[in-house]
C-alpha cells in the first residue's frame, strides 16, 4: 500500500507554513523531515494524521484518504507520536486496555511491553502512573503503543529527543524497518534511519 | 388556595422592609469600619435585591390575574432565556454559539421539567397554572442554571487544557465521542455535585426556600414536605437533563465533523 501526499498547504494567520507538499513513501521507506524550529515540521506531521486541518491537498493510504477509511481507522494505520508523551490518566496498561476498545481499534495488534523489553525499558514503567514516568520512558511507551497497531506508517515527531545516545540506537533499531515519517533535528540520526529529506521553510 | 392552607402570611409594610434594610446598612458600617472595601458591592446587591423583586412582583401579578396560558409561558420562556445567558457568562470559557446552546440546555432540562413536574406529576388544572407553573420553574431555572455553568465550565477548561490527553486517544485509534466521553462524564459530574449536596442534607442542615414558604403560608408542614421531596427530584432531574445538554453540545462543538478537536473555536 502506497502512503502520498499531494500539494499539502496551510496557511496560519497570514503565515505558510508548508505549501505544496507531496510525497510517495513505498513500505519500509522513510521521510526525514527538516527545517528551522517553528517551520511547521509538527503541524505537517499532525495533518498527516488528520489531527490538522490543511488548506488544499489530500493524503492517501492505498489510494484511500482518511474520509474513506474513515478518520479513526485512519489515524490507527497512520500512527502519530507527539514529541512528549500525553499527560494521560493512570497507567500505560490501562491507556492500553481503554484503546483496545475503541472501534477503530485493529484485531491484529502487538504487545507494547515486546518493544519496552526491547530497547531496556524497566519492566515496572507499564503498571506505573504517566505521571511518574521519565521523559525517556514516557517517550518509548507513547512509541511501544504506536508500534503495536501494526501502523502502516508511523509519524514521528522527535522520536529520540528525551533518549541517551545508546538508548536511542535502540529505538532506531526498531525503526529501521518500519514506513515512518520522522521529524528529526539531528542529522546523524537522520543519516542512521536513511531515506529522503523533506526540508521545510526558508522558501 | 391550596390545600392545608390555615392563614394567608403576615402582609409586609415598607416600613418593615426598611428595618431588615437596616441591617444591611450595619453591614455596610462594619465594612467601612474595617476598611474591607465591601460597602459599595453590598449597596449595589442590596440595590439591585430591591429593584429586580419589586418588579418581578410588578411584572406577575397582572400575568396571575388574567389567567391565561400565553403570558404565562412568555414569562417562563424569558426565564429560560435569561437563566441560559446567565449560565453562559459565568463559565470561564466561551465558544461561538455557547448562548443559543446554553439557552437550549435550560429549555429542556428546566423547561421541561417544570412542564412536566406541573402538569402531569402534580396534575395542575390547567396544565400551565400559574400558581404553580412559575414558582415551579423558577427553582428548576436557579438550579439548572449552577449545573450547566459548571459543566460548561469544566468541560471546556478540559477540552482546552487535556488538548494532549484526547489527541492521544485520537492519535490511538479514537472516535471523537470515544476520545471525548471521559471529557463529558466529568463534567457531568461536577455540574451536579451542587444538587447532590443539597438532597443530602436538606431538612437537616437547610430548610429550603419553598417549603420555608409554604409553611409561611400556613401550609401543613407535612404538606410542605411532600412538595419539596417532589421539588428535589425535579431540581435533580433538571440539572441531569440540562447539564448534559450542555455539555454534550460544548464537546461536540469543540470537534470539527473530521474527529478533529478543534481548541481555536474557543473564544479568547
Amino acid at each position: 500500500m502506497d502512503f502520498a501526499a499531494s500539494n499539502l498547504s496551510r496557511t496560519i494567520d497570514g503565515r505558510t507554513l508548508y505549501t505544496g507538499v507531496s510525497f510517495s513513501l513505498a513500505p519500509g521507506e522513510r521521510l526525514i523531515v527538516q527545517g528551522a524550529s517553528g517551520a511547521g515540521k509538527s503541524t505537517l506531521l499532525r495533518a498527516l494524521a488528520w489531527l490538522d486541518p490543511v488548506d488544499a491537498g489530500t493524503v492517501r493510504l492505498g489510494g484511500h484518504t482518511p474520509a474513506d477509511w474513515g478518520v479513526p481507522r485512519w489515524r490507527a494505520r497512520v500512527a502519530y507520536v507527539a514529541q512528549r508523551p500525553p499527560a494521560h490518566p493512570g497507567t500505560p496498561a490501562e491507556t492500553w486496555v481503554a484503546a483496545q476498545r475503541y472501534r477503530a481499534h485493529p484485531d491484529d495488534v502487538g504487545e507494547p511491553r515486546q518493544w519496552l523489553e526491547d530497547w531496556g525499558v524497566r519492566a515496572g514503567a507499564w503498571v506505573a502512573p504517566w505521571s511518574r514516568l521519565s521523559g525517556g520512558e514516557g517517550q518509548r511507551v507513547s512509541l511501544a503503543l504506536a508500534l503495536a497497531l501494526r501502523p502502516a506508517v508511523l509519524l514521528l515527531d522527535e522520536p529520540t529527543s528525551a533518549l541517551d545516545p545508546d538508548a536511542a540506537a535502540r529505538v532506531e533499531q526498531s525503526l529501521a524497518v518500519e514506513r515512518a515519517v520522522v521529524v528529526t533535528h539531528d542529522t546523524a540520526q537522520a543519516a542512521r534511519l536513511g531515506g529522503r529529506v523533506l526540508w521545510l521553510g526558508a522558501a | 388556595m391550596a390545600g392545608g392552607c390555615l392563614s394567608g402570611p403576615i402582609p409586609l409594610s415598607g416600613l418593615q422592609l426598611g428595618m431588615a434594610a437596616a441591617l444591611v446598612l450595619v453591614n455596610g458600617a462594619l465594612s467601612v469600619w474595617l476598611g474591607l472595601g465591601l460597602e459599595r458591592k453590598l449597596a449595589v446587591a442590596s440595590v439591585r435585591t430591591v429593584v429586580q423583586l419589586l418588579l418581578v412582583g410588578v411584572v406577575l401579578a397582572p400575568v396571575f390575574s388574567w389567567q391565561r396560558p400565553g403570558p404565562v409561558l412568555a414569562v417562563i420562556l424569558g426565564m429560560v432565556v435569561l437563566a441560559g445567558r446567565e449560565a453562559a457568562r459565568r463559565s470561564s470559557r466561551r465558544y461561538r454559539g455557547m448562548l443559543g446552546a446554553s439557552v437550549l440546555a435550560m429549555l429542556v432540562g428546566a423547561g421541561g421539567t417544570a412542564l412536566l413536574g406541573v402538569g402531569v406529576i402534580v396534575g395542575a388544572e390547567p396544565w400551565w397554572r400559574p400558581q404553580y407553573l412559575i414558582p415551579l420553574a423558577g427553582m428548576m431555572m436557579g438550579n439548572t442554571l449552577t449545573g450547566v455553568s459548571l459543566g460548561l465550565d469544566r468541560s471546556l477548561t478540559m477540552l482546552d487544557e487535556g488538548r494532549g490527553v484526547i489527541e492521544g486517544r485520537l492519535a490511538l485509534g479514537a472516535t471523537w465521542w470515544e476520545a471525548a466521553r471521559p471529557v463529558a462524564s466529568e463534567a457531568l459530574r461536577s455540574g451536579m455535585v451542587p444538587i447532590l449536596n443539597a438532597m443530602s442534607v436538606v431538612g437537616l442542615v437547610t430548610l429550603p426556600g419553598m417549603m420555608t414558604g409554604q409553611i409561611l403560608s400556613g401550609t401543613d408542614p407535612a404538606i410542605a414536605a411532600r412538595y419539596q421531596i417532589l421539588i428535589m427530584f425535579l431540581i435533580a432531574a433538571a440539572t441531569a437533563l440540562g447539564t448534559t445538554t450542555a455539555v454534550l453540545l460544548s464537546v461536540r462543538a469543540l470537534f470539527d465533523g473530521q474527529h478533529r478537536l478543534r481548541p481555536e473555536r474557543l473564544e479568547p
